[in-house]
């Protein structure tokens, strides 16, 4: 609710407190404020509006720099995000093109983060010799750390880094494939034959746990999937 | 949403176990931020925001600068006599 001031929600609330949308592209509710709205709010500073539009993306960022396996992302969002900050007034779009546009911005920090890697090789070192480094007073961040892409985790690992990337893009940011072509630059028929080569590699290690005759498509009229962005 | 996912997945890739384990496996990474960590990122980008502002402020300061009374006649600094090419 846009308040007296131009803000939005509860002026008495602390504005850094979590709002959260479900970050899950959840519609909002009637009483929200437009995405344009918060987009103009934002560029002005406003603090609540800030805190809407993080609540909508990082969820999304933060999995999709985990699932490429950063050793660090939560960092490497909280550069994405400044650059998101920086970058807000030439932003032009609706909320699909804003996480799509945050989701490119962190692809060139991951690729900028594995040239890194690439120049400064590390040492393997036995996890059982290192200090405990993490925080011991942030138990959320900790467990949220041990996530991986549940039981497809392993298979995960056997795909190329392309592979990898352009299945990820497509399912946790809900991008077609054409999005997926525009941050990767890649052509979107390389896009699809990625995609294609993923799933055929992932099959067969999936295909051990599947109860006899439970691969079949679902049947019924192909319905347009709410809040998610396949058009490719 | 996860459901229309499935579904979704399940027709584009022809197999449904497939489609739902990444579904699951996406459910499993895309949860809410820890309170921490998201007032630790907003509180870095409100700095950020009001550091590009302050920015922007001298540019938007000159940019509003009337420039239609500023005289910019060439004038010979020695003499004070209006220079002609």
């Amino acid at each position: 609710v846009r308040s007296d001031d131009g803000s939005f929600g509860d002026r008495h609330a602390d504005p850094l407190s979590p709002c959260r949308s479900s970050g899950d592209g959840a519609p909002g509710s009637l009483l929200e404020p437009s995405f344009d709205d918060l987009l103009a709010a934002a560029r002005t500073g406003d603090a609540a509006a800030w805190s809407a539009l993080y609540h909508d993306v990082a969820p999304i960022l933060i999995a999709y720099l985990r699932s490429q396996r950063l050793p660090d992302p939560e960092n490497v969002a909280g550069e994405v995000l400044l650059e998101v900050v920086r970058g807000i007034r030439r932003f032009s779009g609706d909320r699909a093109h804003f996480r799509s546009w945050v989701l490119a911005i962190a692809h060139h920090r991951l690729l900028d983060a594995r040239r890194r890697e690439q120049r400064q090789p590390t040492t393997p070192v036995a996890p059982d010799s290192l200090d405990d480094r993490r925080a011991v007073d942030d138990p959320e961040a900790e467990a949220l750390a041990t996530v991986g892409f549940g039981a497809l985790e392993p298979a995960l690992r056997t795909l190329t880094a392309d592979q990898r990337t352009v299945l990820m893009l497509r399912v946790i940011g809900d991008l077609p494939i054409a999005e997926v072509a525009r941050i990767t630059g890649k052509r979107a028929g390389a896009v699809k034959q990625l995609q294609h080569r993923a799933v055929l590699a992932l099959r067969p290690l999936v295909a051990a746990e599947a109860p006899a005759g439970s691969r079949g498509v679902p049947r019924g009229p192909a319905t347009a999937c709410a809040g998610v962005a396949h058009v490719g | 949403l996860d459901d229309e996912r499935r579904r979704w997945w399940a027709r584009e890739l022809a197999d449904a176990v497939l489609a739902r384990q990444l579904v699951a496996g996406r459910a499993s990474l895309v949860r809410p931020v820890p309170d921490e960590l998201a007032r630790r990122h907003l509180l870095a980008m409100m700095a950020e925001s009001q550091t590009s502002a302050a920015d922007r402020a001298p540019t938007a300061a000159n940019a509003d600068v009337d420039v239609g009374s500023v005289d910019v006649t060439p004038v010979d600094a020695a003499s004070g006599q209006v220079r002609t090419a």
